[in-house]
């Protein structure tokens, strides 16, 4: 679902056919990506998903998939489920 | 002996029922599934198979999260099995029940019974369902259980409706293979290990039943311990050290089945991948994607993904090679080279020590003080966060955290502050933008690749200070030999600590990292950054303990706290260090567990009682080892002339060996290059020597196969092979080769030949040219 309104998103802002675009499809200057093409895009995903998109992770977004993986949890993180996920996470080391 | 015929042919008899029993069942089986359906079960067999192979893959290619999450998707999975795959699975145990239905049979009386019921116990059970009798009991069954606790006499189950009691009138075990009863014995204990079993079955002797009893009485305290949280083995070689962890590991499993803990993940740590063999052919039942089997080296991939790290092979070829060059006579060449050899040795024993990992320690507390570059951090034309707060935060944090994770929060705790500020910040960006009305692009998007851009430099700015270099780090612990002292206060370090650790900053110059500095890296990266996935693990089980050092147990403690350990070893098998029995009490002292044992295990049964007297010349000290009552040939030494008639010396031997019908001949060497060296000379003379047909099928018949850094699969055939390699592993018959003045005079050299010889089972003869090794005058 995100994935589709991601893509879709993507597709309008490159002026692609939405099956030309994947999820493992690279973020670079080789399709011809723009910097402005993905400010663009960060501030169309965060109207699409209310969500908000930290600009300083921007840098870290290779692929869409990457895209997709961080709005994903950033919706859950909204959602309140982060907490619980996390706790979990930082339980793995503690025991240093 | 007429006796045993007897029962032989009613065992037949009984076991071709229970066969033609199983194969109508199979047949009922096959049939009631359509051929759609069977269809599918093909299609999910394939995919069990799949996932069979790729967890055993996952290893291989260091993916130990994948390993993880597949475990928890395969328990889902199982949690919802379908109709067809309960059939698929019955199909399957069937046929594997038709090569071999049962392993044991009792003779059980019930209490208020007046005859003794015959209950036969196998891997999985077998139900008539015409008769409703069970015909075979499953080995995790409450009646079997009998098997395994009582010896002939009174004995009693606990059945889901409470105690039932009874009396073992008898205790009988089958070899059972292919369909065939291949013999059968009658012991009051269970004998698990193999070799024991064909022992009892060729020679069944009252006196060699009694013994084989006593070490299997020895090797139940180990096998089926569950009071302590470390059982530690000191096994000579040949008591069959291997074969006990193999079983306890069966029955920590079947612990873990019966008292349906879900996590009951097992890892076993070996130079060897004989555990997995076993787990995967015997063990199928018990869900073998519980145990993972798993070399040290490549447990350290997994922690240090990038960096390159000395093998433990590659150590010791490196040592036993640079000795091959030193002769007995002192010149200052061999000195020099003699002196390097030493000094790796004292850095390696150093660095590995309980004394290096309190500095590493030290070290690690010491970094937040001393070896972060924090810096002040600007948004928005404010200092957000000067770097003097930002060290005191790090120092006030609970030391508990690890440091790696405690950067982390204070890096969000910095990114918090600024998402605070975001909004004005944009604001000010936006009038920016606004200001210079000479570009073409939108106000709002290139106000938001503007803060973008800042931010990404931000956050690089940040990671300076909150990302840590393993690799880095360590060599700041080396670069100024004064700051190494001041943190080694009061720690006694080795006389010519200051040439070690010239050496190791020398060497930290180069691509491969020496391996104790691997293991050194491995355990800062541990502490600064944490591991996740060791809490899964329950049970670990180490073999070949002797091979380790204490930084070794420093790392598993750390990476499997939660876990309880099976340490086996035996400590008259080292090679590049000397061990005593204190050695035992370290491990213990570092894993620091609530309850620990110490079993010895003195009788050594594998080898001929010949082999074993002649091997033991070769122990410095004295071992407590008490041979068993077979004997076979002594071993021979055998002399020649030139490398020709040497290969024609060892050729001849290979071909008595097969022709005893040895399946297993093991060709040992000092080092991989000599083992090379041997197999491409023994090939190269066969070729030529192999120019009539019959020569030539000859050749193919001998099969040579040399082992080199990879780790062996199968050990049926001829081998050729470094004697580290061959540690933990036996042959039928065991030939070593350059045992000459050149090859073997040194301390280490001389326990490689105690390793190289009681790797045999039957047979051991050794050869050489030129002048024999000092080493074979020792009496």
């Amino acid at each position: 679902m995100i994935l589709k309104k991601a893509t879709e998103i993507w597709a309008d802002i490159l002026g692609l056919e939405e099956e030309e675009i994947t999820s493992s499809m690279e973020l670079t200057t080789e399709f011809e990506i723009e910097k402005l093409h993905i400010a663009k895009f960060i501030i169309e995903c965060e109207k699409t998903f209310k969500i908000t998109i930290h600009d300083e992770n921007v840098h870290t977004f290779h692929t869409m998939g990457d895209i997709v993986k961080y709005i994903e949890s950033r919706l859950s993180e909204e959602d309140g489920n982060s907490s619980e996920s996390s706790e979990d996470e930082r339980m793995w080391w503690y025991y240093v | 002996m007429e006796h045993y015929e007897m029962e032989f042919d009613f065992e037949v008899k009984h076991l071709n029922h229970i066969i033609s029993i199983a194969e109508k069942q199979l047949a009922d089986v096959r049939h009631s599934s359509s051929k759609q359906q069977s269809d599918l079960i093909e299609a999910k067999k394939d995919l069990w198979e799949n996932s069979r192979h790729t967890v055993s893959n996952l290893w291989s290619s260091d993916r130990f999260y994948e390993l993880v999450a597949l475990n928890q998707y395969e328990n889902v999975v199982s949690g919802k099995l379908s109709a067809l795959e309960l059939a698929a699975g019955k199909i399957a145990s069937l046929e594997r029940m038709i090569q071999s239905p049962y392993f044991a049979r009792i003779d059980f009386q019930f209490e208020d019974e007046d005859e003794a019921e015959q209950i036969y116990i196998g891997r999985s059970s077998l139900i008539d369902e015409r008769e409703v009798e069970i015909q075979v009991y499953d080995w995790r069954s409450p009646l079997a259980s009998v098997f395994y606790r009582f010896g002939v006499g009174n004995a009693f189950y606990d059945a889901p409706n409470g105690r039932i009691s009874g009396k073992v009138s008898l205790k009988r075990q089958f070899e059972i293979r292919h369909g065939q009863l291949e013999y059968f014995f009658d012991a009051d204990v269970q004998v698990m290990d193999e070799f024991l079993r064909k022992l009892l079955s060729q020679n069944a002797s009252s006196k060699m039943k009694a013994i084989v009893e006593t070490i299997q009485k020895d090797q139940n305290i180990v096998i089926r311990d569950l009071e302590n949280d470390l059982m530690m083995v000191q096994g000579v070689a040949g008591s069959g050290k291997t074969s006990v962890a193999l079983h306890r590991v069966a029955y920590l499993m079947y612990q873990g089945l019966s008292s349906r803990l879900s996590a009951h993940n097992i890892m076993i740590l070996s130079p060897n991948t004989l555990f997995e063999r076993y787990i995967s052919n015997v063990l199928p039942e018990l869900g073998e994607d519980n145990v993972i089997s798993i070399h040290f080296d490549d447990l350290l991939k997994l922690i240090l993904p990038t960096a390159r790290a000395q093998t433990k092979n590659q150590l010791l070829e490196t040592l036993l090679t640079s000795r091959d060059s030193l002769s007995i006579k002192e010149t200052p060449l061999t000195a020099k080279a003699n002196s390097n050899i030493d000094l790796m040795k004292r850095s390696l024993a150093f660095k590995t020590s309980l004394e290096f990992k309190e500095i590493l320690d030290r070290f690690i507390a010491d970094i937040p003080r001393k070896w972060i570059a924090f810096s002040d951090i600007d948004y928005n034309g404010k200092c957000i966060a000067s770097r003097h707060l930002l060290k005191a935060e790090i120092l006030d944090r609970k030391r508990t955290i690890p440091l790696g994770l405690r950067l982390k929060h204070l890096e969000e705790a910095i990114f918090q502050k600024v998402h605070e500020m975001r909004k004005a910040r944009m604001k000010k960006l936006r009038n920016f933008v606004r200001k210079y009305p000479e570009h073409v692009f939108e106000i709002e998007e290139f106000a938001r690749l503007l803060s973008i851009s800042e931010s990404t430099a931000l956050s690089r700015n940040i990671e300076r200070f909150t990302k840590l270099d393993a690799l880095t780090l360590y060599k700041t612990l080396f670069r100024d030999p004064n700051y190494f002292h001041r943190l080694a206060e009061g720690i006694t370090l080795p006389d010519d600590i200051d040439p070690i650790l010239a050496y190791t900053c020398e060497n930290l110059q180069k691509e491969q990292l020496a391996f104790e500095d691997g293991l050194a890296l491995a355990l800062l990266q541990l502490k600064l950054n944490g591991f996740r996935y060791g809490k899964s693990i329950k049970q670990v089980v180490i073999d070949e303990a002797q091979d380790y050092y204490p930084l070794h147990f420093a790392l598993l403690k750390i990476l499997f706290p939660n876990a309880r350990y099976t340490v086996l070893g035996d400590i008259y098998q080292t090679i590049e260090k000397p061990e005593e029995l204190t050695f035992f009490d370290r491990i213990s002292q570092i894993l620091d567990k609530k309850k620990s044992a110490l079993v010895t295990m003195n009788k050594s049964f594998r080898c001929t009682s010949e082999i074993l007297s002649f091997s033991r010349r070769f122990l410095r000290q004295n071992s407590e080892m008490e041979s068993f009552s077979r004997s076979g040939e002594v071993p021979g030494v055998y002399a020649a002339q030139d490398h020709e008639a040497l290969n024609e010396l060892i050729r001849e031997e290979i071909r008595f060996c097969q022709e005893q019908q040895y399946q297993s001949i093991g060709l040992l060497c000092k080092t991989e290059a000599d083992a090379r060296l041997l197999y491409e000379r023994l090939n190269h003379q066969s070729e030529r020597q192999a120019q009539s047909p019959e020569l030539k099928k000859q050749k193919s018949q001998s099969g040579l196969r040399f082992i080199g850094s990879d780790t062996i699969t199968d050990i049926k055939g001829v081998f050729v092979l470094p004697l580290y390699m061959a540690k933990g592993l036996e042959f039928d018959a065991v030939l070593l080769c350059d045992i000459d003045k050149d090859h073997y005079v040194s301390e280490d050299d001389r326990k490689l030949l105690y390793i190289g010889c009681t790797r045999a089972l039957h047979r051991l003869s050794l050869f050489y040219t030129g002048e024999k090794s000092p080493l074979l005058q020792i009496e």
